[in-house]
């Protein structure tokens, strides 16, 4: 777009459009409340204001809307993301407002269970539904603006009807856009009907030749390098979608796209960064290692947006590949970096029913080793992981839930977060009974406050040492760590009511 | 995509429980037929109707294999879009309705009373 007023927006709300001061683990604080501080210091702390140009163009961007706004924009459309404090500037002469989210109405984990322990609606909400309160919506609906919501949360809005009729939402698509968003901005411009939903099915997901490279930032440099996984649990719906692995031509474009304007670090994303260039589950260890010097070659620093535990176990003990990767990761000034990883259970029984390939090549008998192993080969190389748990799946029986906790004991040495996340039905299970309709187990609670203070002793660790050590961070440090001791105060008080033994007291043994 | 062939199931009448059923086993059948893609497309008489997302979302949520469109559509239009049908249209209609439609003679098209 050269400086025309777009006609066609893309946005999102603050939680969405801000960069975390450039730390991509700070953006979780938006899943959650305010909690022992004023909700615009939170927000700060959270998701700070973007940079834009004189048209309210953010410097960076999330990733999706990026794909989007490029495709439009080869397509001759006059398409732009705009920061959300700028779209009502441009609203009277748009065509059409494009939305993306990736937790509309708090309703996928860690929103979910942030808003049922504090009984508080998150952050990330209540942005957005200020932010879609604060548009003239009205008036542009009677000239003939178009709404149309995406995103991976756009499944939301099938709960939501009535925010769909109050703000006079035209289209729901779930699913990757590539080959429908151009039809439904055809459909708009010439004045016919649009559809009210569509879904995407595997079948007519772009290949990579539609994917265009992005024209402008990325959130953090973020950039994704495979679309699909071939491990198929069935709680996720990526798996469902095949598997793609990006060419290096698109992924240096993509990011010398972000270091021209001036984003010098990245995050390489996949549902499992080290299957890049896979056969299967098979890796493909000369991939990886040209993948990653092509990134220390344009970046300051790399991180991987998610992996998997059996990878990691496999890649180390078969290739010696993560102390590989380290060698080229761990140079030029960067000495971590930093991945989301998805342990999910402990029990065996569970992990043979909902996920049998994610174990893989290890048997899914193994996983409890398969997990210890790869939190003991991240810790020895510096990778920080933030690791998630799911409670309530379908099936789940309270053995299951204790030999989570079990699994969450043998794990106490290696520096990491844990983060435990109700069940949400995504993938082959999201017709599945909601676990909030369930009730909340004291086995529950014991994982819960096993995550809590594994996670809040390695965060103090994490931000000192680790993420947030330069001087220029000290005050982001010290409101951190102000928010850590109110949340181990509060902590303490929920196990006093509660009356059971604080955990705190049973020392980590920390393996340095 | 939109102009890609559809499994078409089209819908006249109010969304209940035997008409959502209906329409599980419609998506079940594009399945067996390998469909990759269904289209639910709801004629409305009055223009103040919208589609009943809590119905309809358990047949989406139920969904994860075909690509799924969802349309509304006037039923003063039904006339016009049942004359023009390419492929095989299964029009599910509510038994009160049906002695007032007048339907076109089409073999592409079955008609389900619900």
């Amino acid at each position: 777009m050269a400086d025309a007023r777009p006609e066609i927006i893309l946005t999102t709300d603050r939680t969405m459009m801000s960069n975390h001061h450039g730390k991509e683990f700070i953006g979780f604080m938006t899943t959650g409340p305010a909690i022992g501080m004023p909700e615009k210091l939170w927000m700060w702390i959270a998701c700070p204001k973007m940079k834009v140009d004189s048209m309210g163009r953010p410097w960076q961007a999330p990733y999706a809307l990026r794909k989007l706004e490029a495709l439009l924009q080869d397509k001759g459309y006059n398409a732009a993301i705009i920061d959300p404090d700028y779209v009502v500037r441009y609203l009277p002469d748009a065509k059409i407002l494009m939305l993306s989210h990736h937790d509309y109405f708090a309703l996928c984990p860690p929103s979910s269970e942030w808003w049922l322990v504090t009984k508080k609606e998150p952050v990330n909400a209540k942005s957005f539904r200020n932010f879609m309160n604060s548009l003239p919506i009205a008036k542009a609906k009677e000239r003939g603006l178009k709404i149309m919501v995406g995103g991976p949360a756009a499944w939301q809005w099938l709960y939501r009807p009535d925010l769909m009729s109050r703000w006079g939402i035209d289209t729901i698509v779930d699913g990757e856009g590539e080959r429908i968003v151009v039809d439904l901005v055809e459909r708009a411009y010439s004045e016919e009907p649009l559809p009210r939903y569509v879904f995407v099915g595997p079948g007519d997901v772009p290949s990579i030749e539609e994917i265009p490279p992005i024209r402008r930032p990325s959130i953090n440099g973020l950039i994704e390098i495979m679309r699909g996984c071939p491990r198929g649990c069935r709680f996720c719906s990526v798996t469902l979608r095949p598997l793609r692995h990006m060419p290096l031509e698109l992924i240096e474009e993509e990011m010398l796209v972000n270091v021209r304007e001036g984003v010098r670090s990245g995050i390489l994303h996949s549902e499992d960064v080290l299957l890049y260039g896979a056969k299967g589950i098979r890796l493909n260890p000369y991939a990886l290692i040209k993948l990653h010097q092509l990134a220390r070659k344009h970046w300051e620093s790399i991180a991987w947006s998610h992996a998997s535990l059996a990878a990691i176990k496999n890649a180390e003990e078969e290739h010696k590949l993560i102390s590989r990767l380290r060698e080229i990761i761990c140079s030029e000034g960067q000495d971590y970096w930093g991945v989301e990883v998805g342990i999910e259970t402990g029990s065996v029984r569970l992990a043979k029913k909902i996920m049998p390939a994610k174990s893989a090549p290890y048997p899914a008998e193994k996983w409890p080793e398969v997990v210890e192993d790869a939190f003991a080969i991240m810790h020895e190389n510096n990778i920080i992981p933030a690791a998630t748990l799911i409670l309530g799946l379908p099936e789940e029986t309270p053995e299951d839930v204790v030999k989570t906790a079990e699994l969450l004991d043998r794990l106490k040495p290696y520096r990491s977060l844990i983060v435990p996340m109700f069940f949400v039905p995504m993938g082959v299970l999201k017709n599945k009974d909601w676990f909030t309709d369930v009730e909340v187990k004291d086995e529950h609670i014991e994982v819960m406050r096993r995550c809590f203070w594994h996670s809040v002793r390695w965060a103090e660790e994490i931000i000192e040492k680790f993420y947030l050590r330069k001087s220029h961070h000290a005050p982001l440090r010290l409101l951190l760590k102000m928010f850590l001791n109110y949340a181990k105060r509060r902590m303490k008080a929920v196990e006093k009511k509660l009356g059971v033994a604080p955990l705190e007291v049973e020392a980590v043994q920390v393996a340095h | 995509m939109l102009e890609q062939e559809f499994f078409e199931v089209w819908v006249v009448g109010d969304l209940g429980e035997e008409l959502v059923e209906k329409l599980k086993e419609k998506l079940r059948e594009a399945y067996r037929r390998n469909h990759p893609r269904i289209r639910f497309r709801f004629y409305y008489d009055d223009a103040q109707s919208s589609l009943d997302f809590e119905a309809i979302r358990s047949i989406l949520l139920e969904n994860t294999r075909l690509s799924v469109v969802i349309e509304e559509r006037p039923f003063k239009a039904l006339e016009s879009d049942l004359g023009s049908i390419g492929g095989e249209v299964s029009l599910l209609v509510s038994k009160k309705l049906v002695p007032s439609m007048k339907l076109p003679k089409n073999s592409r098209l079955k008609l389900a009373e619900v």
